[in-house]
């Protein structure tokens, strides 16, 4: 512009004047551009920072070509459906263009303008007096009527759009603008270059030490001439230093090394020497006393000619992995259980100890048995091989059962999990083999002898009852012999009175049945053996218990009232729960025995609980519970009779506790006394054949 | 079975057993020999009943429910009633047994027992309680012959049964030794007595020593 209003004010003057002037203008004009240039140069190599250099590049091009705002815009291209601004300056009277860093959205005018830019060799105007449009978005968001745009090559990136814009008034770029403009969009180009490799080297590094930190790998270089080592940050780690940079020699590593593995890592040197490649693990001791374990790998670098000079590896700490290797094997090997784990070719690929025991087969001998070999054919075939077929399909198996080996009967529970190392294929079956035969046996020691002390209890609640239980024999009996008489004397007389001889002989067989009834509850009582299980009501049972101690309550002065509206069937054992009973009607005759100022009545109610319990409750009007007895009078032997054995109670909870039931005392609430409940699971609604 | 010889039409057993079966067959029994029979299933029905006026014996189970059958010869004779009493229990102890007899029974039999232990228990009670019935006769007519003496007559009549002479009868009464001897007189006659000792045996049966 300056040169133009020139030219217009020099119309007047003469030729060699014009010419000289021409000359000196030709010679400010290049001198200019030498400056500029010199500027950009300056702005571009005084910093090793990207944004700084695009910052200051961008300051000087405003100043020199007095425009309003510089923009450098990225991508340019015609494809692109959004565009960053990676460094924008304007003078302060126009500032508001455009966030640096923010992304926007390239619209059809956007990209057009990319397309022209990145088609032309050289400067594009836009605005007025150029066939190009400022796009409507900048034109009208940010107020640019002329702008001059230009396509930058940086050759390890996309094209960038180097963009001047002019607001405060319309503009036409001069040629000599334009060529001054495309040199320093060259340029910057040259710039950009140089700084975005420099960038992106920075980055690769700081992701290669990053995935170093990560993997716990560490590169490092070691020059054969020196001995001096150079070391990733990640090195400097493992071998618990700080990352200095510093050059480390072997000594400073040796120093590092357990004291056991030094003469080891020191002969890493002379396989190198001798142009060999190694591989070592040695254990670090780090100061603050924690032990780490590496491994190495490396090799020489061969040059075209001579010696080898220098050699690179690798180091990785496996620590964790060994650990947890370290760890897999003391489980394996310790575990109480048996572990093995089997191929889908149906051999073992791996077995501890106590698996290869049980089959009475060393453990490395087992390892590619076929398993039929090892448990046998018949076990194979009938167990095994259907469970591993199961889990080989995807499947948790287990189960438990008694086994008839060779070796004898044994109890197992044996668990199949499916391992899927790498893929969705399960690749292998893990076994545990729990070997429970020692546990199985004390448990049914445990139950013979808890049936044998019921037993004993019985025999001790019969004894205790024994006098009323003669009552009940001798009752029927007397009446038998005196009915016999009776019908001698009927059928004798003169004439003889049949009729009234068969009415005798008919209560005689009643009366006989009614002893047998009586004889069969006692042996029923007293028969010892496994409990068996069979369903049976409940009001049944009260019935049959009443019936059975009948006498004795009477003895004790203790009517006996019932309430029975249990409908639900239970599952059990018939003597036993009869026994719980009896404890619990002998019981509350006991708390009633020093009771004179109010009747001794035993109140038995049942009633369904739901559709799946069954409840029984005996009521009595005794002592009732001292405070804390709630509990207590179920422990064995404890008693407040002189002559108990105090085992009734206890005996009679761990009954109806193995029948799945419950048992518990409670004070009566508005009476003297005390009552006992007890709960039983109703039986299934299909009984199990 | 030995047919005891109890055909008496005016006898009754009283059966008491809660067993019903017991109950009914000791019936049948006690009727096959001739003899009239009551049954009861507890003590407290036994004594809502009126002892009958001819010969009876009780047959009781000892164990009652309610009260026991031992307490019951205590009730009866709480109520005046007489009436020998044959026990029967399912489990006899000497103890019980002792017991028993010193309530008055008759008989004490240990379940089971054949009819005829029964039966002549039966015959035994039934002799007794005819001869008490005698007895007990005997004694009302005394009774009613010495109710119809005068107060002085009585006074006389207790003096000659306490051994005391007719002059010392007349001083504890204040009147004179003739007077005692005609009072003394006419008890002898209405009593129909003869002697002294005559006097004396009426006086001990009337009122035995306590």
């Amino acid at each position: 512009m300056h040169s133009t209003a020139l030219r217009q004010d020099g119309s007047h003057r003469n030729a060699v004047e014009d010419a000289e002037q021409l000359a000196e203008e030709a010679r400010r004009t290049h001198l200019r551009f030498l400056e500029s240039m010199d500027r950009v140069n300056r702005a571009i190599q005084e910093t090793n920072d990207l944004e700084q250099m695009m910052s200051d590049v961008l300051d000087a091009v405003l100043d020199i070509f007095d425009c309003d705002r510089a923009v450098l815009a990225y991508p340019c291209d015609p494809e692109t459906t959004w565009f960053r601004v990676p460094m924008r300056r304007g003078r302060p009277a126009f500032p508001s263009a455009f966030i640096v860093g923010a992304e926007y959205h390239a619209d059809d005018e956007v990209r057009a303008v990319f397309r022209a830019v990145g088609a032309a060799r050289g400067p594009v105007p836009l605005g007025a007096g150029s066939v190009h449009a400022v796009p409507a978005l900048i034109g009208n968001e940010f107020g640019v009527q002329s702008a001059l745009a230009m396509a930058v090559y940086p050759k390890v990136d996309r094209p960038y759009q180097f963009t001047l814009h002019q607001c405060s008034r319309l503009r036409v770029w001069t040629a000599e603008e334009q060529r001054l403009f495309q040199e320093i969009a060259r340029r910057l180009g040259d710039g950009l270059t140089t700084m975005l490799m420099l960038r992106n080297l920075r980055q690769s590094e700081a992701r290669l030490e990053e995935a170093q930190r990560i993997t716990h790998v560490s590169y490092f270089e070691r020059d054969l001439d020196t001995g001096s080592y150079t070391v990733s940050n990640e090195g400097y780690r493992m071998l618990g230093l700080e990352p200095t940079g510093r050059k480390l020699t072997l000594a400073d590593v040796l120093l590092r090394v357990h004291p056991d593995d030094r003469e080891k890592v020191a002969r890493v040197d002379d396989t190198l020497r001798e142009g060999g490649r190694y591989e070592v693990e040695c254990r670090v001791i780090w100061p603050s006393g924690e032990v780490r374990i590496l491994h190495s790998w490396g090799d020489v670098v061969r040059e075209a000619t001579g010696p080898p000079r220098r050699a690179v590896g690798i180091v990785q700490d496996v620590t964790d992995r060994k650990r947890g290797e370290y760890l897999t094997s003391r489980v394996f090997d310790s575990s109480p259980d048996g572990i093995a784990i089997i191929g889908r070719d149906y051999r073992y690929q791996r077995v501890n100890d106590v698996y290869a025991r049980a089959w009475r087969i060393a453990a490395d001998r087992m390892i590619g048995m076929y398993v039929a070999d090892a448990v046998g054919a018949d076990i194979f075939e009938r167990a095994s091989k259907a469970n591993i077929d199961r889990c080989l399909a995807g499947e948790h198996v287990e189960y438990a059962s008694w086994f008839d080996t060779k070796f004898g009967r044994i109890y197992t529970v044996v668990r199949y999990t499916p391992l899927k190392p790498n893929s969705e294929r399960v690749e292998s079956v893990l076994v545990v083999l729990s070997d429970l035969t020692e546990h199985m046996r004390a448990q049914e020691a445990l139950q013979k002898a808890q049936a044998d002390l019921a037993h004993m209890a019985r025999v001790t609640t019969l004894a205790e009852l024994g006098s009323s239980i003669a009552h009940e024999v001798s009752q029927p009996l007397a009446a038998i012999l005196v009915g016999g008489d009776a019908c001698q004397l009927w059928l004798g007389a003169d004439p003889p009175n049949v009729g009234e001889a068969r009415q005798a002989i008919q209560r005689i067989i009643d009366d006989g049945n009614r002893a047998s009834q009586v004889i069969a509850r006692i042996r029923a009582l007293l028969r010892r053996g496994e409990p068996t299980k069979e369903v049976l009501t409940v009001n049944e049972l009260i019935r049959d218990t009443v019936a059975l101690t009948r006498t004795e309550l009477a003895r004790h002065g203790v009517d006996v009232e019932t309430d029975l509206r249990a409908s639900v069937p239970v599952v059990g054992d018939r003597v036993q729960l009869q026994q719980v009973l009896v404890n619990l009607l002998l019981n509350g005759a006991d708390a009633m025995s020093a009771v004179t100022d109010r009747p001794r009545r035993l109140v038995l109610r049942s009633r369904d609980e739901g559709n799946d319990r069954v409840g029984v409750d005996v009521a009595d009007t005794g002592v009732g519970l001292a405070p804390g007895d709630g509990d207590r009078i179920f422990a064995a032997f404890f008693s407040t009779k002189a002559d108990g054995l105090g085992m009734g109670l206890s005996i009679s909870r761990s009954i109806v506790e193995a029948h799945g039931g419950r048992l518990w005392a409670t004070p009566n609430e508005r009476s003297p006394g005390a009552t006992l409940h007890f709960t039983l699971p109703a039986a299934p609604e299909v009984s199990p054949a | 079975v030995t047919t005891p010889v109890v055909n008496d039409a005016d006898a009754i057993v009283l059966v008491v057993d809660d067993d019903r079966s017991l109950r009914e067959q000791l019936r049948s029994l006690i009727r096959s020999v001739g003899l009239r029979c009551e049954t009861f299933a507890s003590a407290d029905e036994f004594l809502d009943f009126r002892r009958p006026e001819g010969p009876a014996c009780v047959v009781l189970d000892v164990l009652l429910p309610g009260a026991s059958g031992l307490d019951l010869p205590s009730r009866l004779e709480n109520a005046g009633v007489q009436i020998p009493i044959i026990f029967i229990t399912g489990h006899g102890t000497i103890p019980m047994s002792v017991r028993a007899m010193k309530a008055g029974a008759v008989e004490f039999l240990t379940k089971p027992f054949s009819a005829a232990e029964l039966l002549d228990a039966i015959a035994q009670a039934l002799e007794r309680d005819r001869s008490a019935m005698a007895v007990r006769a005997e004694e009302e007519a005394m009774r009613s012959l010495f109710a119809k003496l005068t107060p002085r007559e009585r006074d006389v009549f207790l003096g000659v049964a306490a051994g005391r002479l007719n002059k010392q009868i007349a001083a504890d009464l204040g009147t004179a030794e003739q007077t005692v001897k005609q009072h003394r007189g006419r008890v002898m006659e209405k009593l129909g007595l003869h002697s002294v000792a005559d006097l004396v045996r009426f006086a001990e049966r009337l009122a035995p020593p306590t």
